[in-house]
């Protein structure tokens, strides 16, 4: 074995060293001066770094970090906050109608309701028209799919295979050259 | 391993009492951890004022993110993870570099680190044992920070090499490097002393 570098000094020393290294490294002690001298020399200094003086604190350190709590965050807690949060803007805001018009809570509620009921029904009218077009547009495309297959069908009849895959190779290479080109005509040059 | 385990289940019980609103359980974990905190926050810092504060500062820090611990690691790990959050940031702050161990290790040894033969007469020739350790704790404020804490972990808290990798997020065998690297450094240093 050659001579041991520091690390594998202080390994020994802390008895990090599987049985058969240590019984390696004794070997070697026994017939290396230098090295001997090196483990001596950090035993010595591990000595005195395990052993150095512990530093103390204030006998009523504890209750001085005590006092310097912060109350500690609670979930619970954060949710009644919010509901108080948005009671207290409800009120607000019906002070602020009370004040601005003079009515009483019940008038107030009655006038709020009546508001967000033609609000409602506004919404409900926008809301048919949509959907009736929406799905005009729904049965459009559903008759559209159907012509395109009862078409397929009658070709696939009356054509061979051969041409079959033929019009289906031109119309995937037709569909994606008009794709890129519209891809293009929309964003432009890239 | 079962006194560990018992230490553990310990230190969860009482997280649990402080958070089911029994805040005082927090001055038993206050009074179990302050003196290992304490010491190696004092030794990573210098001032003892300064240590006093950053103690107490990290206390109320591991209190305010009670919530965020979890049982299944250990607490003392958790713990000491924020302790040297606190205190790099510190040194940061004082823009002291904490970043290039090998940096360091060419700025404060002038000899191979590696090397075991020491020029003139050892240590153990020159100082009685409690000379020693009143010049490890002068050195000690002269090395990088970031051996330091590793040497204060391993010497001063007793931590095994383990729980300082769990603690530093390090692979066993870089924690055990640099702390031979500390150790050589206050050595060589002590040596050169006159």
């Amino acid at each position: 074995m050659n001579c041991m570098d520091a690390d594998r000094i202080y390994l020994y020393l802390e008895e990090e060293l599987s049985a058969q290294e240590k019984d390696l490294v004794e070997a070697h002690l026994l017939i290396c001066d230098t090295c001997r001298r090196a483990v001596e020399e950090r035993r010595f200094f591990l000595e005195a770094a395990n052993s150095l003086p512990k530093a103390e604190l204030p006998v009523d350190f504890s209750q001085q970090v005590m006092k310097a709590l912060p109350p500690l965050r609670n979930r619970a807690l954060g949710w009644l906050t919010a509901a108080a949060s948005t009671a207290a803007a409800a009120a607000l805001m019906w002070l602020t109608i009370f004040l601005l018009t003079g009515d009483t809570l019940s008038k107030s509620l009655i006038a709020l309701n009546q508001l967000l009921w033609n609000q409602v029904q506004s919404f409900a009218l926008i809301f048919v028209k949509v959907f009736k077009v929406v799905s005009l547009l729904l049965k459009l495309c559903v008759r559209f799919s159907e012509l395109l297959f009862n078409s397929f069908t009658s070709l696939t009849k009356i054509l061979n295979p051969e041409v079959q895959i033929l019009l289906i190779t031109l119309t995937v290479i037709i569909s994606t050259a008009l794709f890129l080109g519209a891809k293009r005509f929309i964003f432009g040059e890239k | 391993m079962k006194a560990q385990s018992s230490f553990m289940c310990e230190d969860t019980q009482l997280i649990k009492r402080v958070l089911s609103g029994e805040k005082d359980a927090f001055e038993l974990i206050i009074q179990k951890y302050q003196r290992s905190l304490f010491n190696y926050i004092s030794r990573t810092v210098g001032e003892r004022e300064l240590a006093l504060d950053f103690t107490q500062e990290v206390f109320i820090k591991t209190y305010a993110s009670l919530r965020s611990f979890r049982s299944e690691y250990k607490f003392t790990t958790w713990l000491f993870k924020i302790a040297s959050n606190t205190i790099i940031d510190y040194w940061r702050k004082k823009k002291i570099d904490t970043v290039s161990i090998d940096q360091n290790r060419d700025r404060y040894s002038t000899a191979p680190p590696k090397q075991i033969a020491d020029k003139g007469p050892s240590i153990s020739n020159r100082f009685e044992i409690h000379e020693l350790r009143t010049r490890i704790d002068q050195v000690l404020e002269d090395i990088p920070i970031n051996l330091r804490e590793l040497f204060v972990w391993r010497h001063i808290n007793e931590f095994s090499y383990e729980e300082i990798a769990e603690i530093k997020k390090m692979p066993v065998g870089t924690v055990k490097n640099r702390v031979f690297q500390a150790k050589e450094m206050i050595r060589r240093r002590i040596k050169d002393m006159k």
